[in-house]
């Protein structure tokens, strides 16, 4: 039967988040955004504070005898929550980041135990990460040149990741490399490398239009070696095929929470340009209209980008392939939330543009909600594909 | 959150689609060009229990709630948007007496409804689109009324003549009320055989057991034409999509192009979001949430303006193939504007979620 209401977890959950972001993350933004950093003992905090998520009972996050579980619709009502706190902070939360999805879709019950669980374990901050990006491969994920060498027991990998979310502070780093460039996305595997592994070399930390207080770092592999066992599936993925799949299902279930985290944006921007045009903008001024206009529109795109979040997450829930919805909730939710941030700003006028508010801030931060995890561009020919198949194979192989 | 739909509604929607699939599409053009929906599909979805939905007690098949309705409008929908435009608004007075009205009231008009008496159902106005808060026609203490309503369908045959005026409030137009009635010579919808009609100095009855019913049964089937702008966004995108497929230029189908396998990204996407809206906005009608009336606007305004933007990048796609009347997507981009103008996004969506941010005094 449809229905559109949250269970009580769900609500509970929302709640909790939503008034840690009002709390914790809110006041901090603007000190983090201007250091390009977050404290240490800020970020043990967060990690604290952030425990309290894992409060959900394990079944009823995946689900049992056949009924459908709730973790990706709690994680995209988390992340909108938090990112409506501050989308730069929550990437300083400690935990698994987008390595969780990659070893939760591809890795076996070993390498979920030990690196989803054991890693995490103790009381100072861990973090993971998921390094996919190349300066030659974005969207183009199968022209990756990160190539990984089976020597004995062990891997050697070498070639240059770049754009990588907490890459340089990274406990565990998920990567894809390939074992044979001729085969494109079948010759390619993911493997775990964890942090102080020789040969793996901390480039560049870049420095961003938004976003500041997130770590984005570049990874050089210099014959970096690492055990044989730590090729994510295991022995079973060397079998044909199986470590891209891994790579593309992470994008099913991290395309949805990365939209979340845009509608978070979005409505931060709303709620405040809202509140702050109710008491600036007098009754009898010609701008008025216009105004209540813009933010009724904001108002539903942003209602409609969350309806798209949370199907999404419903389908991965209910373990319906959900590839076109994710894909349908990262092509759309980030440029609703754009419009809703350059809308705030048009309505403060120099207002919008001044330090003194975040609205200034969260139009840097939202930009680049529509680059990471997949363009709009790249989620336009997944969605594409999904209704028109495979149209460009023909052309590809003439 | 759970997005799927019962069994029985299941089983009514495949009834419907195949019956807009296999009966409605394939005359489409036919019914377009006698201006009016036939009387055999009139018929078989009356005796169906789809269009007209009476409770049993009262003679009928049955009720639905809001959701079932607007699945029910987007399935006849897609096989032609004039003819569920005009079944569905005829059938609105059956949803209408149900829900606003007082029990006897129920009992004198379900029981004919059930019998089949032509109903209507007048609620657009000029300046308010479908907008129930914004209604102008009004009636005096004697049921005496002012205004003008447009796209009536039927006006002239029916015998259970509704009436939305402000408030709002219901009004059964007097037996021997005749207001004159002017048939619309339409650009789009033109199997909907409507009428625009004005009421000046008409006698009517007040109906309804009290406002809040009233704006709530209101806003349901204001809902049917969300639904049916759904039906009209997926027939223009699917059928845009097929020749994306089959059409080749330089070499390959022309959706292999990105110029035009994006277009169907995005209007998929505009389908999809006005869908979820939709549904989102039945439910909270349904469950009588707070938050209904402004999802209804948002839905109306959002669907409508999918069906714009998914007619006019269907008649782009096919080219000059979709300027021609060979093809229905020049049908489908007439048929959505001229929906639109009840529910524009812009001008009524919005206007009406914009009240919420103007100053107390205003």
């Amino acid at each position: 039967m449809i229905t559109f209401e949250l269970n009580d977890t769900l609500k509970g959950i929302e709640q909790f988040v939503h008034q840690f972001a009002e709390e914790t993350l809110r006041p901090l933004a603007r000190e983090a955004d201007e250091k390009g950093s977050v404290e240490p003992h800020v970020i043990k905090m967060l990690g604290q504070i952030a425990g309290g998520r894992a409060t959900v009972v394990p079944e009823e996050q995946d689900g049992r005898d056949g009924r459908p579980g709730i973790g990706n619709m709690l994680s995209i009502i988390g992340s909108e929550e938090l990112a409506w706190g501050d989308a730069a902070m929550i990437l300083n939360i400690p935990g698994p980041g987008l390595a969780g999805p990659s070893i939760n879709a591809a890795g076996t019950e070993e390498q979920k135990r030990r690196y989803l669980h054991e890693v995490f374990k103790g009381d100072y901050p861990r973090f993971g990460a998921l390094a996919v990006t190349e300066p030659q491969a974005g969207s183009d994920v199968s022209n990756v040149q990160t190539t990984a060498v089976r020597d004995g027991d062990e891997w050697i990998i070498n070639g240059t990741k770049i754009y990588c979310t907490n890459g340089a502070r990274a406990d565990v780093l998920v990567l894809n490399a390939t074992l044979d460039k001729t085969k494109g996305r079948a010759g390619q595997k993911l493997f775990v490398i964890e942090k102080g592994t020789p040969g793996m070399i901390v480039g560049k930390i870049e420095k961003k239009l938004g976003l500041s207080a997130s770590e984005t770092a570049e990874l050089v592999f210099d014959n970096c070696r690492i055990p044989f066992g730590n090729i994510l599936g295991g022995e079973d993925a060397l079998n044909p095929t199986s470590g891209f799949k891994g790579t593309m299902k992470t994008f099913d279930a991290s395309r949805p929470s990365v939209a979340a985290m845009a509608v978070g944006i979005g409505r931060a921007s709303f709620e405040y340009v809202r509140d702050w045009a109710r008491d600036e903008i007098p009754a009898h001024s010609r701008r008025r209209p216009f105004v209540e206009l813009k933010l009724a529109t904001m108002e539903r795109e942003l209602e409609v980008s969350r309806l798209l979040c949370r199907k999404a997450a419903w389908m991965a829930d209910a373990r319906i392939p959900n590839s076109k919805e994710a894909s349908m909730s990262k092509a759309y939710a980030p440029l609703a939330a754009l419009r809703a941030c350059i809308g705030a700003i048009e309505i403060m006028g120099p207002e919008g543009y001044s330090k003194e508010h975040l609205v200034e801030k969260w139009y840097r931060d939202i930009k680049v909600f529509d680059i990471f995890e997949g363009t709009g561009q790249i989620n336009r020919v997944v969605i594409s594909r999904q209704i028109l198949g495979r149209l460009d194979e023909a052309v590809k192989t003439s | 959150m759970d997005l799927r739909p019962t069994e029985e509604q299941q089983a009514i929607i495949e009834a419907v689609r195949d019956l807009a699939i296999n009966e409605i599409r394939p005359n489409a053009r036919e019914y377009e060009e006698d201006g009016r929906a036939p009387e055999r599909i009139e018929k078989q979805l009356f005796e169906m229990g789809i269009s007209t939905p009476i409770p049993e007690n009262f003679g009928g098949q049955g009720v639905f709630d809001a959701l079932t309705s607007v699945m029910i409008a987007e399935e006849l929908a897609f096989g032609d948007p004039g003819v569920a435009f005009s079944v569905l608004w005829a059938g609105a007075a059956a949803t209408l007496v149900d829900i606003a009205c007082s029990d006897s009231e129920r009992a004198e008009l379900l029981p004919q409804l059930a019998e089949g008496a032509r109903a209507y159902v007048a609620l657009a106005e000029r300046d308010a689109g479908a907008d129930i808060t914004q209604l102008e026609l009004s009636a005096n203490a004697e049921g005496t009324l002012t205004g003008r309503k447009y796209a009536v369908v039927n006006a002239d045959l029916s015998a259970i003549r509704l009436v939305a005026a402000s408030g709002p409030t219901l009004w059964l137009l007097d037996a021997d009320a005749e207001p004159s009635a002017r048939p619309e010579d339409k650009m789009g919808l033109r199997s909907a055989r409507t009428f625009k009609v004005d009421y000046d100095g008409a006698s009517a009855t007040k109906l309804g057991r009290d406002a809040e019913a009233v704006r709530i049964a209101l806003l349901r089937i204001k809902l049917l034409n969300a639904g049916i702008a759904l039906g009209l966004s997926r027939a223009a995108l699917e059928y845009a999509t097929q020749y994306a497929k089959e059409r080749t230029a330089f070499g390959r189908p022309i959706g292999a192009f990105q110029g035009i396998s994006f277009k169907i990204a995005d209007r998929a996407m505009d389908l999809e979001t006005a869908r979820l809206i939709t549904l989102k906005a039945a439910w909270a009608v349904d469950n009588l949430r707070p938050e209904a009336d402004r999802l209804v606007m948002a839905a109306c305004g959002h669907a409508a303006a999918a069906a714009v933007a998914n007619a006019d990048d269907g008649v782009q796609i096919l080219g000059g193939h979709g300027y021609m009347r060979d093809h229905p997507e020049e049908m489908w981009y007439r048929d959505a504007l001229t929906l639109a103008t009840f529910e524009s996004a812009s001008m009524v969506g919005d206007v009406y979620l914009s009240a919420a941010y103007q100053p107390a005094s205003r």
